[in-house]
């Protein structure tokens, strides 16, 4: 690239920031307008005499594909070249007047002063008419009605419970909030977030009880988001999380409307964006990345039992590789007698150690994971099964890894597969390596050095003041048992303290 | 500000991982699990440990026991100094992968290494890092334990599966308890002498060759004074120990009816309980000992009508009168050995310890202190099953079934 190109890009990005610059405080004109979408191609004006031949002369601008094209037809261009009332108008400030007041049949209209306020409506579905002479634009919001339907959830699966499952429409998102949650206290903030992007958010929360200190520092937190685009999950995460290098999620996913109402009831903060079909809940703490809506389905007894089980689940899928490599390599004591000769049977013709089995298996279980999800489903399914069933037996005829450590690693995926949340069983994954990697060298030292500072890494993060390990730290003993234990619904009268809610109860005692 | 917190964060991580690693080579022994680890293809489970007198010090013989898939056992030999000259040579020459102990359940020594005294035996075990201190401890009762492991040993049979039958059924057979190395180093600690359960070989008459031709039966206690062995219960005597320690699980006692016919009592329970009875001055007058006896009928050579109390009675007597026997002769031999290898001491002095202190030495009273014995009896299950049997005919003569 020559210098002369490379001072010309300089002069050009600093006459954009400068016409950026300006566009935010100068007031509405049509050329403003029409230089910032210029080489637009999607960019449409229409030129509009308000009640007929005789009338005033507008500009309508808005983007093609962005607006319900029949419904500016109807509720904005047939009012203001037919209606009567803009036949007799003799200054643009009436005409002005006159659509806000009414006489165009748009739901939404926004009286707007400044360019840059016009650009962000037009931007998001808005058509504006221009009143060039007294430098003032009206916006009508005629969004295009192209959307996805709602569906059933695709990732977290419903046994027993609603069916529906967030879109990207962020409006149609919190109107299956408020559909479960007919609430006059259930506020929705709006925020607009994303450089480049102007995406919109929503921070949803019940104003009776949501701790005031949470909602306040979500909204700090979102509105301080300074990124070009707002287009992907991890955007929303990594910007509002307290520890953004620590793997484990700290902000609740979900596509389930009823498991974000429910973290609503709890005291939780919602976020919605608009274009990702998916609610955020904060503080997110360990225990509520182990729960599922379902857990308050069924009868409490068996919804106690499978909450242990995963938890039970939750340390094999993370130490059971590890444990096993310890133990195998430096404490064959630690086995029982028929185990220890089961294991030394099996390994006989193994020519790998035993690290680099575990490794290699630990591996290839990931890559069988990654190819099943990258691969449209039928095909995905194929090769989980090819890969487990076929490879994993030949791998084992062939005495080319033992059956136990096939079990092993089995176990611990499908343990990890019982982990509700997604980025909390990728974090696991990622410890469980680190953990095999500290037994390969120490032995249950290194497992216990590596479990140490693990404990030690969740422990000192916290999620919205919050620690993220409670109810487990920071809390009395009674609460912890209720992060494993559910009370009957008729005695479960308590929100979860760490929350800090203005009011502590619910159900029947509220 | 925010400086200063990164640094406390970055000191609080590096102190954490200092003292997780320090906290590795703190641990005594285990620095070494730091040097090296085993793979399990090489390695080769010892299970049980024979050790016997030889001209050149010791011999020891390993075998690994039966193969999970039913595999033939291997037994390896090796004379040393010391047993842990032995069993280096033994890793070194005779096993193939490395011998490892920490899976060993037993370990026989020979009647002529008992008798020279154990001390080295218990010795080793408690200081090495593999044999687990709970390892079974026997004693080869007239033989050798390498004869004793090579004449049992044969494509299915090992002396591993023996003994283990052995710990579990010994006691309910009434012919005595395995005990672990632990044990005995607490009772020869505190009480200056220790049982061991002895086996010996019986010929099973199955097997013509050399290999396969015995069976290992247990064959009382083995009685250690100091370290060394000095004699054996007998059969009556094993009982009285199992019946005065209440370690008794089952045994049969066979007595006879007036008429002469025989019965079999299965008894199902004895409780010893122990009374000392002091004199004014302070001395041991004499020790009773009640044995409470719980034991169902469950053989009769002829009819007898258990439901009647008399005969009740008389049932439970004869089991007290045997009983008693057996106590008696028990206690009379370890009297007569000057041992109190039965710990009849403690629980003298768990009764009133302040007394039982001012006695003076327990070891020399014990030989001539006067115990006697009492045994009370109850028979069970006292259903007369014959009758019911005459019941359930007559039903089905009525043509009204079972």
């Amino acid at each position: 690239m020559k210098i002369s190109d490379i001072l010309k890009a300089v002069f050009s990005a600093i006459r954009d920031g400068k016409a950026e610059e300006k566009t935010k405080n100068e007031r509405v004109s049509s050329k403003i307008i029409e230089t910032t979408f210029s080489d637009c191609y999607d960019f449409e004006k229409r030129d509009i005499l308000l009640g007929g031949a005789d009338g005033l002369s507008v500009r309508m601008y808005f983007i093609d594909g962005l607006i319900s094209a029949a419904s500016a037809g109807e509720l904005i261009l047939k009012p203001l070249a037919n209606e009567v009332c803009f036949t007799a108008v003799t200054g643009e400030k009436e005409a002005a007047e006159l659509m806000m007041g009414g006489a165009v049949y748009s739901c939404t209209a926004n009286l707007r002063h400044f360019a840059e306020d016009v650009i962000k409506d037009i931007l998001n579905g808005c058509c504006a008419v221009v009143l060039d002479g007294i430098k003032t634009a009206v916006t009508f919001e005629v969004k295009s009605t192209e959307k996805r339907a709602v569906d059933q959830p695709k990732e977290e699966k419903v046994v027993k419970g609603s069916k529906d499952a967030f879109v990207e429409t962020i409006k149609t998102n919190s109107a299956l909030v408020r559909k479960k949650l007919k609430n006059k206290n259930l506020k929705i903030r709006n925020i607009t977030v994303g450089r480049e992007t102007n995406t919109t958010a929503a921070l949803l929360y019940i104003k009776d009880f949501t701790n005031t200190d949470i909602v306040a520092e979500a909204e700090r937190r979102v509105k301080s988001i300074d990124i070009d685009g707002m287009l992907t999950s991890a955007n929303i995460e990594e910007c509002i999380a307290d520890s953004p290098k620590s793997p484990f999620p700290q902000l609740i996913n979900t596509e389930r409307p009823d498991k974000f109402c429910l973290n609503l009831l709890e005291g939780r903060v919602g976020i919605l964006v608009d274009g990702l079909p998916i609610g955020y809940l904060a503080p997110g703490t360990f225990s509520q990345f182990l729960k599922v809506p379902e857990d308050n389905a069924y009868h409490f007894i068996i919804a106690s039992c499978i909450t242990v089980l995963r938890y039970a689940a939750f340390l094999i899928t993370l130490l059971l590789p590890a444990f096993y490599v310890a133990i195998v390599m430096y404490h064959q004591e630690m086995i029982p007698t028929k185990l220890m000769q089961s294991i030394i049977d099996a390994k006989q013709s193994v020519p790998f150690p035993t690290a680099f089995e575990v490794l290699a298996m630990l591996i290839a279980f990931e890559l069988l994971q990654e190819a099943g999800l990258r691969l449209p489903a039928p095909i995905g399914e194929t090769v989980s099964i090819i890969g487990a069933l076929i490879v994993g037996q030949s791998a084992v005829e062939a005495k080319v890894v033992s059956p136990v450590v096939v079990i092993v690693v089995a176990l611990a995926g499908i343990a990890g597969y019982t982990m509700p949340n997604q980025d909390m069983s990728s974090a696991l994954r990622i410890c469980r390596f680190l953990l095999v990697l500290m037994a390969i060298w120490l032995g249950v030292f290194g497992l216990a050095i590596g479990s140490a500072v693990l404990l030690y890494h969740l422990c000192t993060l916290e999620s919205f003041g919050v620690p993220y390990m409670t109810p487990f730290a920071g809390t009395s003993g009674r609460h912890m048992l209720r992060a494993l234990i559910r009370d009957p619904m008729a005695k479960s009268s308590l929100r979860e303290p760490a929350l800090k809610t203005q009011n502590g109860k619910s159900g029947t005692e509220k | 500000m925010m400086k200063r917190r990164k640094m406390i964060s970055v000191f609080k991580w590096s102190l954490l991982i200092a003292a997780a690693f320090l906290s590795v080579f703190a641990f005594s022994g285990c620095a070494s699990s730091v040097s090296g680890h085993k793979e399990a293809e090489n390695i080769e489970l010892i299970r049980t440990i024979g050790i016997d007198k030889s001209d050149g010090g010791v011999l020891i013989t390993a075998s690994t026991g039966v193969g999970l898939d039913e595999s033939a056992p291997e037994i390896f030999q090796q004379e040393g100094l010391t047993i842990t000259d032995a069993l280096y040579e033994l890793n070194k020459n005779s096993v193939g992968k490395e011998a490892f102990f920490a899976h060993t359940e037993n370990i026989i020594v020979s009647e002529k290494f008992a008798e020279n005294g154990i001390g080295e035996v218990l010795d080793y075990v408690a200081r090495s890092a593999e044999i687990r201190i709970v390892a079974n401890l026997y004693v080869a009762k007239g033989m050798d334990a390498s004869e004793l492991m090579l004449g049992i040993m044969s494509e299915s049979d090992d002396i591993t599966d023996m003994l283990e039958y052995i710990k579990k059924d010994a006691s309910s057979l009434g012919a005595g308890y395995a005990t672990t190395c632990e044990d005995v180093m607490k009772d020869i600690k505190s009480m200056g002498c220790a049982m061991i359960l002895a086996v010996t070989g019986e010929e099973t008459g199955e097997k013509s060759n050399e290999s396969g031709k015995l069976m290992a039966v247990p064959s009382g206690f083995g009685v250690i004074k100091g370290d060394k062995l000095i004699s054996y219960t007998a059969q009556d005597e094993t009982h009285g120990i199992l019946s005065l320690t209440g370690e008794t699980e089952y045994d049969n006692i066979t007595v006879t009816d007036e008429s002469g016919g025989k019965i079999t009592l299965g008894v199902t329970e004895i409780k010893p309980s122990f009374q000392p009875v002091y004199a004014s001055n302070g001395s041991l007058k004499e020790i009773i000992i009640k044995l409470k006896t719980k034991a169902d009928v469950i053989g009769a050579e002829k009819y007898i009508d258990i439901s009647s109390d008399s005969i009740q009675k008389k049932l439970a007597e004869k089991a007290s009168e045997v009983i008693k026997e057996r106590a008696e002769k028990a206690l009379k031999r370890s009297q007569s050995l000057e041992i109190d290898y039965m710990n009849i001491g403690w629980q003298v002095e768990m009764k009133a310890p302040v007394k039982f202190y001012r006695l003076g030495s327990w070891q020399k009273i014990f030989p001539s202190v006067k115990i006697k014995t009492e045994a009370q009896s109850e028979i069970m299950r006292t259903f007369d099953l014959l009758s019911s049997i005459d019941y359930l005919n007559r039903g089905d003569d009525d043509g009204q079934g079972g």
